[in-house]
């Protein structure tokens, strides 16, 4: 049942243009995606039209969707200290936590739209320029399912990296160094591979139902990840319920 | 009874202590005006009031508990803080909405709240585009939601044109009359004059003075002026009765501490022609800038 601060927080966010720039950003990012996948089809080590493979491919468009779903988490959560709205929130409830938990809840709750979003538009691309067929089998159900738990993952990330930083700037930058340049850096030396399970890209990419040479078992990456999760919000929370409001 | 309770309220920041051990009521049903010039610690004091600050020392209650142990505050306390807290992207009817589900408080009332503080037609604009003043009707507006019984406004009088001024002392004033508690702070003291029961007044973070506007404005230096085309004549016969009084220009005499029955007496007696004879009264500006210790005071 969504509380009526929950349902306050999902408003905000509906009625924020931030909100519906991010996932324009998303969608038209997915659409780009999509075309490179079909643009290929039939070329040397491309699936082939109509496989499986093929269609996995589209799924994989989907992704793109991690970094907005973070940067969304971010902006709800910095956002009340971007534009001084906090002393509002704060007033209306006084006890800071819940105002954060309303947050990420509420960023939690937009996860499964913006995941099938993401998930229908480049199957539903390819299956109207006739590169797929369109199939409503369990392989969608799962795979929808998939990214809607990924999505959820990087968006309470978000919620947490703003709740812990605070200043918006910073917290957009941070996450996207940290995931374009430190995490990819990695993946792409031998010599930090290791290092690679037990970044928070590396632990999701274990939750989300991937495999990578060296990864963690799953339960081991769910419960790194939770780590890192309990880490950002006990910052945030500590930084958020002792700040002043001035 | 007692609304607004401040008990001995401390705040540092570092080395600055910007409240300075502050103690102060606010009484039920009743507008009082909190004064200081800037810096005073008017803002801080108040927002340690609504617990975004939190104090160094000292307590404040509202309603006799602190307000972040208020069970739904909007209905307890409306506050107007700052006119600058607004999402620009947001239209008035939206953050007003977003206000209400956060307060508890039914949507009905978002409409009604509009208003009240007369932004119907702007209610589907969003507030980038709104004046200062229309940003503090807003923020009243969202004060006014949970229809509280006490109202804590900083300066809401910024930004709004004379009819708007005029328009919020009525408001304010129907407000206590209502059983409502406001504590107001301004630096319009003209404007709290006219529609204060009581002033704090702090300086450095300090208590200077308390109580009702009319007890400071009687206090010190008011007097009876007497215009008088024979000012040596008169200041003769005052000095003569034991009243102390002064010259005020060529053809003015102002007599201290007396009342101007005796002083009319004091000129018939003596035969002096008076053009016109007038209490004086002191003006809460000047009560303010004496209490402060502000260079001119009266």
């Amino acid at each position: 049942m969504i509380t009526p601060l929950v349902g306050a927080e999902l408003r905000q966010l509906r009625k924020t243009p931030a909100t519906w720039g991010l996932l324009a950003a998303a969608l038209l990012l997915c659409l780009a995606w999509t075309a490179m996948v079909l643009a290929g089809v039939g070329g040397i080590e491309s699936p082939p039209r109509g496989s499986m493979r093929l269609r996995d491919a589209l799924f994989g468009a989907s992704s793109i969707g991690c970094l907005p779903v973070l940067l969304l988490g971010v902006l709800a959560m910095t956002g009340e200290f971007h534009y001084r709205t906090a002393t509002f929130a704060f007033l209306a409830v006084p006890v800071r936590s819940r105002v954060v938990a309303a947050k990420t809840v509420a960023c939690l709750l937009l996860t499964p739209l913006i995941a099938v979003a993401l998930v229908m538009v480049p199957y539903a691309t390819g299956v109207i320029t006739g590169a797929v067929e369109l199939t409503l089998d369990r392989h969608l159900v799962a795979v929808c399912l998939r990214v809607v738990l990924v999505f959820a993952c990087w968006a309470v990330v978000g919620a947490g990296i703003g709740a812990a930083v605070g200043n918006q700037t910073v917290a957009v930058v941070l996450p996207l160094l940290w995931f374009g340049v430190v995490e990819q850096m990695s993946g792409a030396y031998a010599f930090l591979q290791g290092l690679q399970a037990w970044l928070p890209g590396g632990l999701l990419v274990v939750v989300g139902g991937g495999r990578y040479p060296g990864s963690l078992p799953l339960w081991a990456a769910a419960a790194a990840f939770a780590a890192y999760l309990f880490v950002l919000f006990g910052a945030g929370l500590r930084r958020i319920t002792r700040m002043d409001v001035t | 009874m007692t609304a607004i309770s401040v008990q001995g309220l401390t705040k540092r920041f570092g080395r600055v202590t910007a409240v300075d051990d502050l103690s102060f009521d606010g009484p039920s049903g009743t507008i009082t005006g909190f004064l200081g010039p800037n810096g005073a610690g008017k803002t801080t004091t108040l927002r340690m009031v609504l617990g975004l600050v939190r104090p160094t020392a000292g307590t404040a209650l509202v309603d006799g508990v602190p307000y972040v142990r208020l069970e739904r505050p909007a209905q307890h306390v409306g506050a107007v803080l700052e006119a600058a807290g607004f999402h620009p992207g947001r239209t008035a009817r939206d953050h007003l909405l977003v206000l209400a589900g956060r307060g508890g408080v039914p949507a009905r009332r978002v409409p009604e709240v509009l208003a009240e503080v007369d932004l119907c037609d702007a209610a589907d604009r969003r507030v980038g585009g709104f004046s200062l003043g229309m940003r503090q009707r807003l923020a009243l507006a969202g004060a006014l939601l949970g229809d509280p019984g006490i109202l804590i406004l900083d300066e809401p009088a910024n930004g709004l044109d004379p009819v708007g001024v005029r328009w919020l002392r009525t408001f304010l004033r129907t407000k206590a009359d209502a059983g409502c508690t406001v504590l107001v702070s301004s630096h319009l003291l003209a404007e709290l004059a006219l529609s204060a029961d009581a002033v704090v007044i702090v300086k450095a973070g300090r208590l200077v003075a308390q109580g009702s506007v009319a007890e400071l404005m009687a206090g010190g230096c008011s007097g009876v002026r007497v215009r008088t085309p024979q000012p040596a004549e008169l200041r003769g016969a005052l000095t003569a009765r034991g009243v102390n009084s002064q010259f005020l220009g060529a053809d003015q005499v102002i007599a201290h501490d007396v009342s101007c029955e005796l002083v009319g007496h004091v000129a018939a007696d003596s035969g002096v022609v008076v053009y016109e004879i007038s209490t004086e009264r002191r003006a809460l500006e000047d009560a303010f800038l004496a209490l402060i210790g502000e260079e001119g005071a009266a």
